[in-house]
């Protein structure tokens, strides 16, 4: 019996048991890695999984069971115990499956993985990193491919198919001399095909070349400055925290988000335009986890709050709209000026290459390290520094930027400039 | 799995990671699930090159399938490769079976009930809450192991927790909020058998969010300090741990040029243990790893001197060690790395409140949000909660604020160690995989960064 076979079957079979509204979703993982570990390669790896969620509406109640063995006889045995659950569970009124009948397929990147030229690319990359970065000590990493199958059916009628092929690639890495030990750093990639060497990609160089350069590190004592340039991957986990306090589900209807009354006001500076984009990313998803068909989104356009990021149950929960999606997926538009020249224009700040720190709090204050970051004075990067903490308030941190590079990261995920803003405060012991 | 039959070290392990979750958010049941994740996966090793493979296939079939998969994996490595290492020496062969004396049928009505108890209780007293959470999850991780070596072992691990978030609006009219987790080691059912159990413990919480909300920011600057267990736990594992895997060791973290040196003061003990710590079962017990090396303590620090790193069959080997069962996997399609397994400082002869009576301006933290470490062992962790100490006296709560430091600095500044060991309820570790940890430890008065704001 084919998988959608099966996944049909055992939605009939829900529909017997007089729910309300039953769903079946499917996902099947096919992954092979080639991972290094101390410079050297040393594993393949390869994964073969499946899991199964069947989640129903009964009464309003709901109960939800994931598996990992789909055989129509397994599926069937979810089935009965998810309904177990909605008996013992409580009344919410809130609770819906996606309410459409969209029978949709979409597909994208190989369906299988090159092993050897995964292999040959890593190599090249282990190899090329020892001869142009002596410095840098490859500690893990790797890359893998991966085919991700996922069907979607639920009592509405909707039956959506996705495909996606996509190979990944990532690398912890530190700096080392006999003086001493730089902050962990890494990178990566997400691509429908290793087309390129890895050293090709220049931030993927840049990360190498900076860390080899932090190994030493000043320390400094008192304030540093409040200029502050954000690297792409600190201001998507700024973003990342912003969502999660301000604009999810969670945040919405706990009441706890300082944003909620706050759709069509500004809320950051005007040189921000950032959105939710998974079709325009290789690591993007097609269907959202809740079964609607993903489309791309902005949230936050020249500073004003565009639209929160709520699945179904959050927007009816919360009595608003669900959001086109709630993806991952951040992309922002590009400034005119290179990052050189932000650099040119900073008196004494710092470049926040990466941050190590708490949560905010849910007022959005935060604090935490600066790392593998450098000290900007006169408009040109000096020292790497070591004990140096940044603090500030997500709000705060939005509106007052003053500059975005012309330049950023694309990484398959996500695609981000670097960012300037004056609304932190960097100290030192 | 006879010997004869592999011509490489090959392991294959079946495993099955249960899961229940319920949660109750402002009275409305949001989450109600259970999962059951399980399958075998074989790992062969030719001469330094690993290939692995794994199938969510319990059939004869499906171990066939994957015993071949890993060892195409490894030969096509090794063809690729010019990685050339001996092989394992053997580890004593051995027979285990551990952890069944916890084994129950749990109802989710019974957790539904409990935690909606909890709730109402909640719900009744505290009525200038903005917003509560109240939540259960469930993991039992059930293991079977064999080797070409001849070790064969079975365990199950259950961790039950209750978790409790409460929201009160500060005196800035910002939101503020606590968390607490209740259980760790043992069946849902032994662990939480009445919601009245907890009421005087959430009243405690109810009381230190209350202060807490009324609570003044830290000033920034270096302090000293009393780290509550839970800080010396996340210290322990965190910012001292990571650095002592040998994984990290050999790819050049600080502690790799520290070994036989004097590295905290003479009062820090500090030790990863795989089951016991006296007569006291850990929260996270593992008696043979996914290796199948039976566990044994490794003594991290002791007196003050770094004494030894945490390994695998193969660090061992390359740097002339023994492994001491380190090696854990978390999901039966995830290889072996070298983790921790219950990580704590030993205590020591202080009382707490000498401790608190010797300080004239400093902090007394006690909860943390999170931590993070790195190679170099400067670390950062989230507070949550801790009070002001004026005068050798507990003074205002605190608002969150972050610590920071160097952590063999941080051990070398201690002065002084509680005499009671106490375990974090429901630890993580993310190196790669998640992974379930135990970590604790005495108060430790010391000097850190202490974030402002």
């Amino acid at each position: 019996m084919e998988l959608i076979d099966r996944a049909k079957y055992v939605l009939d079979e829900l529909k017997k048991f007089s729910c309300d509204e039953a769903l079946v979703d499917l996902k099947l993982v096919d992954k092979v890695e080639v991972y290094y570990e101390a410079g050297k390669i040393s594993m393949v790896r390869s994964v073969f999984d499946e899991s199964g969620k069947i989640s129903l509406i009964k009464d309003k109640k709901n109960g939800e069971v994931v598996i990992n063995q789909l055989s129509k006889e397994d599926l069937l045995k979810g089935a009965k115990k998810a309904l177990e659950l909605a008996k013992d569970s409580k009344e919410d009124e809130f609770l819906s499956f996606a309410d459409h009948n969209l029978v949709k397929s979409f597909n994208k990147g190989p369906k299988e993985a090159d092993l050897n030229l995964m292999y040959d690319r890593l190599n090249e990359f282990l190899i090329g990193v020892k001869r142009d970065f002596p410095l840098i000590s490859l500690e893990s990493g790797g890359v893998s491919f991966t085919l991700n199958k996922r069907l979607y059916l639920n009592s509405h009628g909707a039956i959506l198919e996705e495909s996606k092929g996509l190979y990944d690639f990532s690398m912890t890495i530190m700096g080392k001399d006999d003086s001493g030990v730089s902050s962990f750093n890494g990178v990566g990639f997400s691509s429908e095909s290793l087309d390129r060497p890895f050293l090709d990609y220049p931030y993927i160089r840049r990360t190498l070349g900076e860390t080899e350069r932090q190994i030493e590190v000043k320390t400094v004592v008192g304030e540093v400055g409040n200029e502050v340039i954000l690297h792409p991957y600190v201001f998507a986990e700024m973003f990342h925290y912003t969502i999660s306090n301000f604009l999810q589900d969670a945040a919405i209807y706990t009441n706890t988000s300082l944003w909620k009354e706050k759709k069509g006001e500004r809320v950051a500076s005007t040189l921000i335009n950032l959105s939710l984009n998974p079709l325009n990313f290789p690591g993007g998803d097609f269907i959202t986890s809740d079964g609607f068909i993903v489309e791309n989104m902005p949230v936050i356009k020249e500073g004003r709050l565009e639209n929160f990021v709520l699945t179904n149950y959050g927007a009816r929960r919360s009595k608003m709209e669900r959001s086109k999606n709630s993806s991952i997926n951040m992309e922002m538009s590009y400034g005119e000026k290179p990052l050189e020249e932000i650099i040119k224009g900073v008196k004494r700040g710092i470049l926040l290459n990466r941050f190590s720190g708490g949560s905010p709090a849910e007022n959005g204050d935060f604090a935490g390290i600066a790392k593998n970051s450098f000290l900007i004075e006169d408009g040109e990067i000096k020292e790497a520094l070591g004990e140096v903490m940044v603090s500030g308030n997500l709000e705060k941190l939005f509106k007052e930027v003053t500059e975005v590079s012309k330049e950023g990261i694309n990484d398959g995920y996500t695609s981000l400039p670097y960012v300037k803003t004056l609304g932190l405060k960097v100290f030192g012991k | 799995m006879a010997k004869t039959q592999f011509s490489n070290y090959t392991e294959l392990r079946a495993q099955v990671n249960g899961a229940s979750s319920v949660t109750i958010t402002d009275g409305i049941l949001s989450l109600n699930t259970t999962s059951e994740i399980k399958g075998v996966s074989a790992r062969v090793y030719r001469e330094g090159n690993y290939g692995f493979a794994s199938i969510p296939d319990y059939s004869e079939e499906g171990i066939r399938k994957i015993l071949k998969a890993a060892e195409d994996n490894a030969n096509f490595l090794y063809s690729k490769n010019n990685v050339r290492k001996k092989n394992f020496t053997p580890y004593p062969k051995l027979e285990k079976k551990v952890g069944f004396n916890m084994e129950e049928i749990l109802e989710q009505s019974y957790v539904i009930e409990l935690t909606s108890k909890i709730d109402e209780y909640i719900k009744d007293k505290y009525k200038d809450l903005v917003s509560r959470t109240v939540g259960a999850r469930i993991l039992n991780f059930e293991k079977l192991y064999r080797n070409t070596d001849g070790v064969f072992s079975h365990s199950f691990l259950p961790r039950s927790m209750i978790m409790v978030e409460m929201v009160l609006m500060g005196t800035d009219n910002l939101p503020v909020s606590l968390y607490k987790g209740f259980g760790g080691l043992g069946s849902f059912m032994d662990l939480h058998k009445k919601a009245s159990d907890y009421y005087e413990e959430l009243d405690i919480l109810y009381k230190n969010l209350k202060d807490k909300a009324e609570g003044v920011y830290c000033k920034g600057g270096i302090k000293e300090v009393i780290l509550d267990a839970e800080l010396a736990g996340i210290l322990a594992h965190e910012a001292i741990g990571h650095t002592t895997e040998a994984d990290l060791v050999r790819a050049g973290s600080v502690a790799g040029k520290l070994l036989n040196k004097e590295v905290a003061s003479p009062l820090i003990t500090l030790v990863d243990v795989p089951h016991h710590v006296g007569d006291i079962e850990c929260p996270v017990p593992v008696y043979v790893d996914d290796e199948g090396v039976e566990g044994e303590d490794v003594v991290i620090i002791e007196n003050g001197i770094l004494k030894s790193y945490m390994h695998n069959k193969e660090s061992a080997m390359d740097m002339g060690f023994k492994a001491q069962g380190n090696a854990r996997a978390n999901a039966y399609y995830d290889e072996p790395l070298i983790r921790m397994r219950n990580t704590c400082i030993i205590p020591g002869k202080s009382k707490l409140e000498d401790m608190i009576s010797s300080i004239d301006d400093g902090y007394y933290f006690l909860k943390t949000t999170n931590g993070q470490a790195d190679s170099t062992a400067e670390f950062m962790f989230g507070v949550a909660m801790g009070y002001e100490i004026k005068n050798g006296k507990l003074g205002k709560a605190l608002r969150d604020t972050t610590i920071s430091g160097m952590a063999f600095d941080v051990l070398k500044n201690a002065t002084m160690v509680s005499d009671e060991l106490k375990w974090l309820n429901g630890g993580w570790c993310g190196k790669k995989q998640v992974i379930i940890v135990g970590m604790g430890g005495p108060a430790i008065k010391t000097k850190v960064n202490v974030g402002g704001r």
